[in-house]
């Protein structure tokens, strides 16, 4: 399995950890879809509050007109924590890349010098 | 719905053409706006046959009476045709106020159709959305062969990130709670408006029934009539008829929207748990706890909705 030897994250945290850079490229491809249907998720709730009618049974219309803006904003803010999600895991599996391909070198010039 | 209409008792309900594809009760039938223009029509038709009938009974009246009738005290011509001229135009005046309270009825259960295809299987729709990607967000939480601590701060990431997804489906389902609720409200008004003027204009057909105009009956009655006869006899039967069961169903729409109806207080809690579904979304999209909740929004409980017979949740104010 492979190790990066403790490379340093996003959060600033270092630790021994094990992936694959592949896997990971794999989950910030899902977060990017899935980022992309929350996207389209907040497009579809725009105009709801003018769709519903309520006419006479209006008691609650306020509060719908509300709860469609603040749904709408919450779900474009989502969208964008799941985009983030995916760039923050693309850096790192690159991050893992590099590191890999750094080790790899050094083990090998440190194999010349032998 | 917790009490459910005897739809075996009373007469035939008013028609109910539209249809709400409700989740919570499956399709409801309902009495749309057109349903209850139909009836208005026909109420307007019951009128204007009651004015032209009791006009033409005058007529054949008025071609019976001697002329020395015309001077003797006591009848006065010209104002006993104002007088029915004024009924005329009571009657007409009733029927343009109930038209008037009816209108906001009409314009009600004309969008209950619009509202559940549009924004209640748009919110559904929605809700199942976002409910799916949760799920698919909790398969994420881990990655395969990483460890460590990293792993595990994306695994909480991920778990909260899966939350957000579920919140977000809680509150468009919650959404969808309210507008099918709204619905429910709306679709049960539209078929009490038409019970309504359906109720007056059953009423007024029965009444009328024993005032048939046979116009050669009539006149071989007049011809045989005494003076006092005569003037006795009640002229505009027809129109006072009508004009009395307008003015029932006018008592009737009316009492539909007042403050104490069942229907009013549903609509405020339907209001009153949507806004502490959103205040709690709200609260919890702030924060980085665990995502629970209990606020749902319920489908309406105003029972009735297109079943025939009386709906006992409206009460009568008069």
């Amino acid at each position: 399995m492979p190790t990066n030897g403790g490379m340093t994250h996003a959060s600033g945290s270092t630790s021994d950890f094990h992936t694959s850079p592949a896997d990971m490229h794999t989950s910030s491809k899902r977060w990017d879809d899935l980022s992309t249907r929350m996207t389209t998720l907040a497009q579809s709730m725009s105009g709801l509050d003018q769709d519903m009618r309520f006419e006479i049974v209006a008691h609650a219309s306020a509060t719908y007109q509300s709860m469609q803006g603040s749904a709408q904003q919450q779900t474009t803010e989502v969208s964008s924590n799941y985009h983030g999600s995916a760039d923050a895991l693309h850096r790192s599996a690159n991050d893992y890349e590099n590191t890999e391909t750094e080790n790899t070198s050094t083990a090998s010039s440190t194999g010349d010098h032998k | 719905m917790s009490t459910p209409v005897d739809e075996t008792q009373g007469e035939k309900p008013a028609p109910r053409s539209g249809v709400a594809p409700t989740d919570t009760h499956g399709g409801v039938p309902f009495s749309n706006g057109k349903d209850i223009q139909d009836l208005m029509d026909q109420l307007r038709g019951l009128m204007d046959t009651a004015i032209a009938t009791d006009r033409a009974e005058v007529e054949i009246a008025k071609s019976c009476v001697p002329r020395t009738w015309y001077c003797t005290a006591g009848y006065d011509a010209a104002t006993t045709m104002e007088r029915f001229g004024g009924l005329e135009k009571l009657t007409q005046d009733k029927f343009a106020e109930l038209q008037g309270l009816v209108e906001p009825y009409v314009r009600t259960a004309d969008v209950v159709e619009h509202n559940m295809t549009s924004p209640f299987a748009r919110w559904k729709a929605a809700a199942a959305e976002l409910a799916s990607i949760a799920e698919e967000v909790r398969a994420m939480v881990r990655i395969p062969e990483w460890s460590g601590q990293a792993a595990d701060a994306y695994a909480a990431n991920t778990f909260y990130r899966a939350d957000q997804a579920r919140a977000l489906a809680d509150l468009a389902s919650n959404a969808k709670g309210a507008v099918e609720s709204v619905c429910i409200i709306q679709a049960t008004l539209g078929s009490t408006t038409a019970d309504e003027i359906f109720g007056a204009i059953n009423d007024a057909k029965r009444n009328l029934e024993k005032w048939e105009f046979h116009p050669d009956k009539i006149r071989s009655k007049f011809d045989k009539m005494s003076r006092n006869e005569f003037f006795a006899w009640d002229f505009y039967i027809r129109t006072s008829i009508v004009e009395s069961h307008i003015q029932s169903a006018i008592a009737g729409v009316e009492s539909i929207g007042h403050k104490s109806q069942e229907w009013q207080k549903v609509s405020q809690d339907t209001n009153e748990k949507l806004a502490a579904a959103l205040a709690e979304a709200r609260r919890w999209m702030g924060s980085r706890a665990d995502y629970i909740t209990q606020t749902t929004v319920e489908t309406a409980d105003v029972c009735g909705t297109g079943f025939s017979g009386k709906n006992t949740h409206f009460e009568k104010s008069w």
